[in-house]
């Protein structure tokens, strides 16, 4: 009776309208855009119950600690996880974790990208970094894979796009490294430095978005920077919980990571960005962006930056203190 | 119909007014077509990926650019300007007492307005709207049963007891 007279309320008559009235406009803006694609295929593993170990590791067990149990099947009235319950534990986790200590902020990092349809080029790259000095590790373990043989035909003959430059080992001498946050750019001694405070926090992905740009995406595409960065765990921890609310966020909670780890992958509204995380320690494990190509902008002299490109994909394969190795 | 742009037309033919009409209880009728118009470009962009039924996908995006808006809050003069025509015999009861229904889900908190809306115009599984509105289903069903109650509670005819 209720929900019949709330039914009665949908302004039908308006929506008929503008349907009519939109239809050519909206379609023909949506079809000057180049085709959708599939995404990097995120291989699903068969549903197990990795759902209550998932949410059951996020509130229970530390950080370190890796857990390897088949669960039992999930009892009745199991809570149903969510995005945001799943960023909500991640927080909770990393503001029990003990913080490491280091010199040198080590990242190994596998990327994906998609230079033509059908085409994908991965490769391996490793830094270790004390915010002055520290080790760029050579380009290493370079595929491309095809979904067919036409594909790589059209590669080939297009000069082999999207291959990364050869590179080899060398120290950081004359180079800084600095992440593009928006409009700030960012050393590592500012992310050791971000703030912990919610309202701070959020104040200071305000800054750094640019005009227009939406806020929830936007806190997305900081977040693959932050979470793998020396940043505290209590800052980690709350840009987790400012993710979480955000509204519109999709949960694929049997998805695994480029690389074949499993996770849970959380998607933004737009659709934009991924992230796929480790449920068990609430790391990043990967990032992967569906958005539009970004255009490359004007940046200072002497520093370069480098578009991400839809298709693109991120593996976090070591992200943490170490010393240099040998 | 292999064609996605054939299919992305369906899709949108099918969708465009349900978006629509979410849009409208939260903007003014331009700037809800403009979050519809913005919300079904973003699924072409990931038209290969979406879920079999995109419907909740289509409304958690439109949500989510909705919260952009300067005043996103649901109002009943707005609700009323779209009240649906409906001819009937007994015209005149059915849009007061529509109309004193809008104004009673416009009062309420938004969060139970939204829950009765989304199950009651899209037919939406509790679980499905719930991730819509980003709540666990435990809340939703919550927000639901308190505005059905508020609902039927406010538009029961009362005595000339409840009434002094």
């Amino acid at each position: 009776m209720i929900d019949d007279l709330v039914r009665s309320l949908r302004p039908d008559d308006v929506t008929e309208e503008s349907h009519r009235a939109r239809r050519a406009d909206d379609l023909a803006r949506a079809f000057a855009e180049r085709p959708a694609r599939k995404r990097p295929p995120t291989r699903l593993l068969a549903a197990s119950g990795l759902l209550a170990a998932a949410a059951a590791a996020f509130v229970v067990f530390a950080p370190s600690t890796t857990v390897v149990t088949r669960p039992d099947p999930v009892p009745v009235g199991t809570p149903v996880l969510t995005a945001r319950s799943v960023l909500l534990a991640g927080a909770e986790t990393l503001e029990r974790t003990r913080p490491e200590k280091g010199t040198y902020w080590h990242e190994k990092i596998r990327t994906f990208t998609s230079p033509l349809d059908g085409v994908t080029v991965a490769s391996t790259a490793e830094t270790w970094y004390d915010g002055r000095d520290g080790r760029i590790g050579a380009t290493t373990d370079v595929r491309t894979t095809f979904t067919g043989d036409r594909a790589e035909k059209t590669w080939r003959a297009e000069g082999r796009p999207g291959l990364p430059e050869a590179t080899k080992d060398q120290s950081f001498t004359g180079l800084v490294l600095a992440w593009g946050i928006g409009t700030k750019q960012v050393r590592q001694a500012d992310l050791k430095k971000l703030p912990a405070d919610r309202a701070a926090l959020q104040k200071w992905l305000d800054d750094a978005r640019p005009r227009g740009e939406d806020a929830g995406a936007f806190a997305f595409a900081a977040a693959r920077h932050i979470l793998t960065s020396p940043a505290p765990n209590a800052t980690r921890a709350t840009l987790l919980r400012i993710l979480a609310d955000q509204g519109g966020l999709h949960l694929d909670d049997d998805a695994t990571d480029p690389v074949g780890r499993p996770g849970l992958a959380i998607t933004d509204a737009t659709g934009d960005h991924t992230l796929v995380v480790d449920p068990a320690t609430a790391t990043l494990l990967a990032y992967v962006y569906d958005g539009p190509d970004e255009r490359p902008v004007d940046t200072p002299p002497g520093t370069t930056m480098i578009p991400i490109r839809q298709g693109t994909a991120y593996a976090y394969l070591e992200s943490g203190w170490s010393d240099l190795p040998g | 119909m292999d064609d996605p742009e054939t299919r992305f037309t369906d899709l949108y033919d099918r969708h465009y007014r349900a978006v629509l009409g979410y849009a409208l209880l939260r903007a003014d009728r331009a700037a809800a077509e403009d979050v519809v118009g913005e919300t079904f470009l973003i699924a072409w962009r990931r038209f290969a990926d979406l879920p079999p039924e995109p419907l909740p996908w289509l409304l958690g995006v439109a949500r989510n650019l909705l919260r952009k808006q300067r005043d996103s809050g649901i109002r009943a003069e707005r609700l009323l300007a779209y009240l649906p025509v409906r001819t009937t015999p007994d015209v005149a009861d059915q849009v007061t007492e529509r109309e004193a229904a809008l104004i009673v889900l416009a009062a309420m908190a938004e969060a139970d307005a939204e829950a009765l809306i989304l199950t009651s115009w899209y037919g939406l599984t509790p679980r499905e709207a719930a991730k819509i509105a980003g709540c666990a289903a435990g809340t939703f069903a919550v927000r639901l049963h308190r505005a059905r109650r508020r609902l039927t509670e406010a538009l029961r005819p009362r005595t000339l007891q409840e009434q002094s």
